[in-house]
Order: C-alpha cells, then structure tokens, then sequence
C-alpha cells in the first residue's frame, strides 16, 4: 500500500476527515503526508478537542498524542497504530 | 485626582431585543421575551433567539459557551458604538471588566451528561475553557487585543452590576482610558432550572398568558422568571471621549456596594439602604435629584416587599414621588447578565427621555406601594438622573447611578 492509498483511503482517514468537517467545519477531500498538522487550522486547544471527537468516532482511547507528530502523515500513521493495536488487543480479550 | 466617566457604547442581547435600540423598543412597547421553555410544560423563561452559526464558525464554537457567544456578540455592539477601532483597543490603559454568575452552564452540563453516561467516564476537554467564568471576559480581550486589567466578577445577580461598579472605579481613579464592561449569562439547561425549580422562586408559569408569568411588585406575583442574555457597556475617561470627539450617551457618577452579612438568600433591607446610599453619595446627588429607578425586582413575594422598603428608607418623602420599575417582567431575570442590561435600559430611559414601565403589573400589594409605573411608559419626561439596583443571593447589593451629558 503506498502512502497515498494510506492518507487518503480506509475508514480510519474517512473517519478523521468526517470529525475535522463536523466539528470545525474544516472540510478537506485529501489529507497530504507531508502538511504540518498546523496546516489544518486548529489551535492547541482545538487539536485537543479533535482528538477527544476521534477517540469518540473510533472507539479507541489515545493514551497519550506524542509531540514529536509534526505532519498529517505522521498522524494518520498514528492513529491508525492505535486503533490496530487497540482492536487486536480487544479481540484477545474476547478470545480470553 | 477624580476623573469623570462616560459611557460611548451599548450592546445587548436579551430575550426581547438584540441590540440597544430593539431591547429599549421592547420595554416601551411592553412586548414579552417569556416563553413557555422548550421542552418544558410549566417553566417560563426568557429565551434569546439566537443561532450561533450566524455570529461563529465552527472552529469557534468547538471552544464557546452560549454566555461567551452573547458576550462577544454585546461587546462587537458596543465597540462599535463607541466607534472604536480594534488599534484603539491594543494600547496599554484599556481593560474588561465582566460578570457571570456561573459561566459556561451548558458545557459543563453537557459535559457531566456525558461522564454519568459514558462507560468510559470520558469528558470533552473543552468542558474546562468553555465553562471557566472568566471565560467570556477573556474572549473579549483576544478579540479586540485589549491588554490591561481582564477580570470576572462572579457575585450572583450582582455580577456584571459590580463589574460595571469596579470598571467605573478604575477609570474614575486614573487607571485606565477605556473599559469594556458588562455580564453575560446563559443558564436554562435542564440541571440549572431543575435545582431554581426546587428552591420554590420561580414564577408559575400563566398557562393562558405564559408572557405575563413574571409580575414584579404585582400583587399576584408568584417568583422569578429565569432569563439569558449579554450587556456590555463602554465606558471611558470623559476627556478621552471629548477629545476623539465620540458622542457621550450618559455619565456615570456613581456606584454604590454593601453587604447583608445576614442570610444566603433573603435579602435585608440594611444592605439594600447601604447600597443605595452610598451609589448617591457617591455621585453626590440627593435622593430628590434622581428621576427614575430600575429597580431589582425579581418579583419574588419576599424580595419586592424587601426592595420597597429599602426605597422608602432611602428616599423618605420622595420615595411615593420616585418612578420606579422592574423591566424584568419582560426579560425575565439574567442572573449574572442583569446589572448591565438594566442599567443599559436605565440609559436608554435618559436618552428617550421616557420611564419605562412594569409590565404586567394587575393589583396593588399593600406592602409594595411605591409608584411602579404600571404597564405604560412614561414619555417626554424629564429624565436626568437614574438608578440601577442589583442585589445578590449572598447578599451583596451593588446600585448605579447615571446622569444625563
């Protein structure tokens, strides 16, 4: 899968796009890896309140949002570990 | 060294007008902002209409309490009207002086809904910025880059009333130029009029008249009714004003504040006399030189009887002479917000020269027997000096005094 198809495809992407237009009315089709997460519009504060949305449209819980995410790529890639981590973490709890 | 203080901008937003002129053509008219409350049956209140889409993106609303939204739409109005710029604003001796009761009601309530619901005891952390008190004062200062003194003043029904007070002492004492002063309040979410409700001072709702459930010194009145909205005022140094050549809309000569140190909730009359006489001696006036009060008024059985006396202890002979009346029969009470909307309603009654009326006034009490100015406006009437009082749960009492420039 190339860092395109990962940006802009899947439902983890979908779904942090749906968040960023419903909450901020930031509406964007494409999410570019390279961006600054800055480039988005959010203030610190704001940023906080997209990920708490996130965690939200998710189902996950994001223990900690690491500093050093400077781009959109960066972010997605993030989110997107947690979410598997925190699934196939879920699902062994199922099994158990 | 005393300076003189003069008003050059108003902004309201209130359950019967948002802006200075439509709130002030509402008292006049006697039109009613008191609803039955959405989602109720037996709650009356004063509902803004208000979509916060037309004033806020998205983005800004993610961070702004209702009362925030009504605080930064008052202070555009009233900057606007003190034809201030926001580079008049940036410059050192400037400040904001606010007033709110209980801040962001709805975020923290939302908020706490969401905790007791969610498994995961999860809370939108917005919930601490949007529903902090000085929440809205500190949103006016980022507006308009105001660097100086920004303050909350969280007093109950007196909060925006003490916050114009203490604004007006700044500037008078050589402080500051300008202040943005005034209150906001937006509490009539489920909690907030569930745990008024269970006090036992809210105003049966009229199910025939819901408009007419708030009867201030009326006989027939049966409590408060609960209301939201914004006042801001500008205030400034009158040379300040003189010398950029902005119109004055009154003078504000005094401001008056004493405690009951007595009960919670019941108001005394001693605070009350306290109040009163000071806010006169302080813009050093007598009790004969005042035309008109707007009075506290909320229109609990307890509370009007309690004001009426204070009035009559302060104003002797003068005080059956004396227009007073409660424009809360209209509006409904705004908490945090009232001072500042009252005393814009006692400016605006210099600036039409006209005393405005208690609405929904049916039957005299005979422990309120005072001239409350039942049910019609009283035009082209001399009006040169006025007086607003807002008295506290906790007790404190705070009045103002205006006069014409």
């Amino acid at each position: 899968m190339s860092e395109n198809d990962l940006i802009d495809q899947g439902p983890i992407v979908e779904a942090m796009r749906d968040v960023l237009a419903k909450k901020f009315g930031i509406v964007r089709s494409t999410f570019d890896p390279d961006e600054p997460i800055e480039a988005l519009g959010l203030d610190s504060m704001a940023f906080v309140e997209y990920v708490f949305d996130l965690e939200t449209a998710l189902n996950v819980h994001f223990p900690d949002v690491p500093r050093e995410l400077k781009t959109l790529g960066d972010f997605v890639r993030f989110v997107t570990a947690e979410v598997s981590r925190q699934r196939t973490e879920a699902g062994h709890a199922d099994a158990q | 060294m005393k300076y003189r203080v003069a008003v050059t901008g108003l902004g309201v937003i209130s359950p019967v007008g948002a802006s200075p002129t439509d709130f002030y053509d509402s008292l006049v008219f006697g039109r009613s902002g008191i609803r039955t409350l959405p989602g109720s049956d037996n709650v009356a209140a004063g509902v803004v209409p208000f979509e916060a889409d037309d004033h806020f993106s998205k983005l800004e609303l993610a961070t702004l309490d209702r009362f925030s939204q009504f605080a930064l739409v008052a202070a555009g109005q009233a900057v606007t009207d003190a034809g201030l710029e926001r580079e008049d604003l940036t410059v050192p001796r400037v400040g904001v002086y606010f007033g709110s009761s209980i801040g962001g009601a709805s975020a923290i309530e939302a908020g706490y809904a969401g905790f007791f619901k969610d498994e995961l005891r999860r809370v939108p952390p917005s919930s601490v910025i949007a529903t902090m008190a000085n929440a809205a004062a500190a949103h006016i200062s980022i507006k308009f880059g105001i660097r100086g003194p920004v303050v909350n003043y969280s007093v109950a029904c007196a909060s925006s009333a003490i916050a114009i007070g203490e604004a007006f002492r700044s500037v008078r004492d050589g402080y500051l130029d300008i202040a943005i002063a005034g209150g906001s309040e937006s509490l009539l979410n489920p909690g907030s009029i569930a745990a008024w409700s269970a006090m036992k001072v809210l105003a049966r709702l009229d199910p025939v008249h819901p408009e007419a459930s708030c009867r201030p010194f009326s006989r027939d009145r049966t409590g408060l009714v609960l209301g939201e909205g914004a006042g801001v005022i500008v205030i400034e140094r009158l040379e300040h004003a003189v010398a950029r050549g902005q119109r004055i809309h009154a003078e504000l000569s005094g401001y008056g504040i004493a405690s009951d140190a007595k009960n919670i909730t019941k108001p005394s009359r001693s605070g009350q006399v306290a109040a009163l006489q000071d806010a006169l001696r302080d813009s050093g006036l007598s009790p004969a030189d005042i035309d008109y009060l707007n009075a506290h008024g909320t229109a609990t059985v307890i509370g009007d009887v309690v004001e009426t006396e204070a009035i009559k202890e302060v104003f002797g002979a003068r005080a059956h002479g004396l227009p007073v009346s409660s424009t809360k029969a209209l509006h409904g009470h705004l908490m945090g917000a009232a001072g500042a909307v009252e005393f814009i309603a006692s400016l605006m009654s210099i600036l039409n020269r006209t005393i405005l009326p208690t609405c929904h006034y049916s039957a005299k009490d005979p422990e309120c027997d005072l001239d409350y100015v039942p049910n019609t406006a009283r035009r082209d009437t001399d009006v040169e000096a006025v007086m607003s009082s807002s008295f506290a749960f906790g007790g404190s009492n705070a009045v103002l005094v205006a006069q014409r420039f």
